[in-house]
């Protein structure tokens, strides 16, 4: 798992001889998260006495350098078929969160056939990406621990057209988020599916609506000591729309906003697990993005995320202790350039 | 044409950067292999040839086959001087094999010997050593003898070698038999005394609460024991173990420790102190495996391989446990809920 697969990727897609450019970006994002641990009221309050919460964090908020490298290539083509490579390596290190710092990459296979036709295979990786610290319950009652987890994330895609300017994309994916020890116990494997309609608005830019169906199920239930005899299997419903406009602006190249929201409900009924049993979540997230270039392969992209997540349980204390806010800030200057050695 | 050596590379590539491997945490699993419904609360027990001899608290003293799970005996209480005198609440049982023996501890009282045998006997003998005894060791000899150490809570470290001696009531024929002591005597403590364990051969220890845990030394069993060490720990010693390589003692709030050999002869050894925050109640050993009576949070596991340095394996719900027993290569925990036969995959 550790395997830095996408480096070798790039490597060896390097190694293939082939008669196209290589496109390369590289972008540098400067970011600010106003609740990096995501915490919820009451855990702030008892941060502010028990600061052993925050690991070696002194602060709640922190500032995000990343930079994040991205390849692609045209592998094949032939008329309107071609075969395109694309992956991507990025860094992210929070000033003032040292244990939040991590690396994600993907690599995306596209098979194009004409406009709006493609199949695409995705595959990313998330790396040790921190939480906060938990009680490891598996060997103590208070004893404080890095949570960390990885994602490996595949989705397979087809997008076809319905008609002029409107095209819809279907796919399957499979989301392997496994938690680095000690806290394996909230090992999933989620399955998903995706439907996706998009359509273009003329002069104006391109509105989509997307329907993602989850079904995590938690595969170190009852494998690990104490701590996995909760179950923490559960269904989740997404949806997220984004409005982008890149028509009837002059000075900028485009802006847009998207809303996006989670409904989960947790799969445990058990009384004696009052954290999940009956619980269940509203995760609305609302961007908001601006994109100027600058130059001819320079652009800028100010970006904004508003977080909200409320929890519903029967249980007040869970309510207040499992909803959170957090806001983002993000500015993103990116270089596009390219090799080609013929 | 798609070239075939890049569809190679590129089903290669998928393939390796395909699916990801869950991480494995070190800790043991634990598998409940049976329960013996002791009805009350089991407090300790006692194992002889697959035998256990089971304090069942307010449900009295039970014996159970182990093999078959079928409790063999039950009993609410004995006859003493033509009265039936039910059991108050058994908190310790224990067996000795050889003189056909069933020791049994009220709680706070003085420990009574009863002679038993596979044929449904249970017959009250008399009572031995004081109020407050708290935790004892025997050990049996071939001519109908046996030595016992004592903790008994509010004087120190009690011991005797006992026999029994018979007498003929002249006026009903009625033969008694009493234990007597042979010998015996007590060592005051300044603490106050609740578990105590014994090698049998030269060496006793005892847990003195507060105070920590005092050493005793003896020529041969059924010699006068004499104090050696004190070894002051944190916490509330309740209750100890003696291993090859040194003792394992429980402590109420502060976890448990290990005492080396070489500690407690020269003080240059290692005391180690682990499961710190843990409310340990009793410890049992077996092998490179510590099993840490943990009250309502259950068990808590240990590897012991290297003792000086403990590593957690595990806590596991299996309800509110007092102590654990070894028995052949499965465990025996007194829970609440009755007796839980137990085995653990490492």
């Amino acid at each position: 798992m550790k395997i830095h697969f996408f480096l070798i990727l790039s490597f060896a897609i390097n190694i293939v001889s082939g008669s196209t450019p290589f496109d390369f970006s590289l972008s540098y994002h400067g970011g600010y998260d106003s609740n990096v641990m995501r915490l919820s009221e009451p855990e702030i309050e008892n941060a502010s006495l028990n600061k052993s919460v925050m690991g070696s964090a002194n602060t709640l908020d922190s500032y995000i350098n990343k930079v994040n490298v991205r390849l692609n290539k045209n592998l094949f083509q032939n008329g309107n078929k071609e075969l395109m490579f694309s992956t991507s390596y990025s860094f992210s290190s929070y000033a003032h969160n040292p244990n939040k710092d991590y690396w994600s990459g993907n690599t995306v296979f596209t098979y194009k056939w004409g406009s709006y036709k493609n199949i695409k295979y995705s595959n990313q990786h998330l790396n040790s990406y921190y939480l906060r610290h938990y009680i490891d319950r598996d060997i103590s009652k208070d004893n404080l621990r890095p949570c960390s987890f990885n994602d490996r994330n595949q989705l397979a895609s087809l997008t076809l057209p319905i008609r002029k300017r409107v095209w819809y994309t279907i796919g399957a994916g499979f989301l392997q988020r496994y938690y680095d020890n000690p806290f394996t116990e909230f090992d999933l494997d989620i399955n998903y599916y995706r439907l996706r309609l998009n359509t273009r608005i003329k002069k104006i830019g391109t509105v989509g609506f997307q329907l993602d169906r989850y079904f995590a199920d938690n595969i170190t239930y009852q494998r690990t000591a104490k701590a996995s005899g909760f179950d923490r299997s559960y269904e989740s419903l997404e949806w997220y729309m984004p409005f982008k406009f890149d028509r009837f602006i002059s000075y900028l190249n485009h802006f847009g906003f998207s809303i996006r929201q989670e409904l989960r409900s947790y799969n445990a009924e058990s009384l004696e697990d009052p954290l999940h049993a009956g619980r269940n979540h509203k995760d609305l997230k609302f961007d908001l993005w601006v994109s100027k270039s600058i130059s001819e392969s320079i652009a800028i992209t100010l970006t904004m995320r508003y977080r909200t997540r409320n929890t519903e349980s029967v249980y007040d204390w869970v309510e207040e202790l499992k909803s959170f806010k957090q806001i983002n800030y993000w500015c993103k200057i990116k270089w596009d350039f390219s090799y080609d050695k013929y | 044409m798609i070239n075939i050596k890049k569809l190679s590379l590129i089903g290669f590539i998928i393939y390796l950067g395909g699916c990801m491997e869950p991480n494995e945490e070190d800790i043991w699993s634990v598998q409940v292999d049976g329960v013996l419904n002791t009805e009350g609360f089991c407090r300790s027990l006692s194992i002889s040839n697959d035998t256990a001899y089971v304090a069942a608290g307010q449900s009295g003293v039970q014996i159970w086959d182990l093999n078959n799970e079928v409790k063999l005996q039950n009993h609410f209480g004995y006859i003493q001087d033509f009265a039936n005198i039910e059991f108050d609440d058994i908190v310790l049982v224990k067996r000795d094999e050889v003189n056909n023996l069933i020791f049994v501890t009220e709680s706070n009282k003085k420990v009574k010997i009863f002679e038993s045998t596979i044929d449904s006997q249970f017959v009250y003998r008399n009572e031995i050593m004081s109020d407050r005894t708290k935790d004892y060791i025997s050990f049996s000899s071939s001519n109908n003898r046996f030595t016992m150490f004592v903790a008994d809570n509010d004087d120190g470290l009690k011991w005797g070698k006992y026999r029994p001696d018979t007498t003929v009531d002249i006026f009903t024929d009625l033969v008694s038999i009493n234990w007597l002591p042979v010998v015996g005597g007590e060592i005051l403590s300044e603490g106050k005394p609740l578990g105590i364990d014994s090698d049998g051969q030269s060496k006793i220890v005892m847990a003195v609460d507060q105070l920590g845990v005092e050493f005793f030394s003896f020529d041969t069993i059924g010699n006068e024991p004499a104090f050696t060490k004190k070894i002051d720990l944190q916490g509330n010693a309740e209750q100890v173990k003696l291993t090859q390589s040194g003792v394992f003692v429980s402590c109420d709030d502060a976890g448990a420790y290990f005492v080396s050999n070489s500690y407690i002869e020269s003080d240059e050894g290692s005391l180690t102190q682990f499961a710190t925050d843990l409310t340990v109640d009793h410890i049992s050993i077996y092998n490179n495996i510590a099993i840490l009576s943990i009250g309502s949070s259950g068990i808590a596991l240990y590897d012991i391989s290297d003792p000086e340095n403990p590593i957690s394996r595990g806590i596991f719900d299996v309800g509110y446990v007092y102590k654990s027993y070894v028995w052949k290569d499965k465990f025996l925990l007194c829970t609440r809920s009755g007796v839980k036969i137990i085995s653990i995959n490492q």
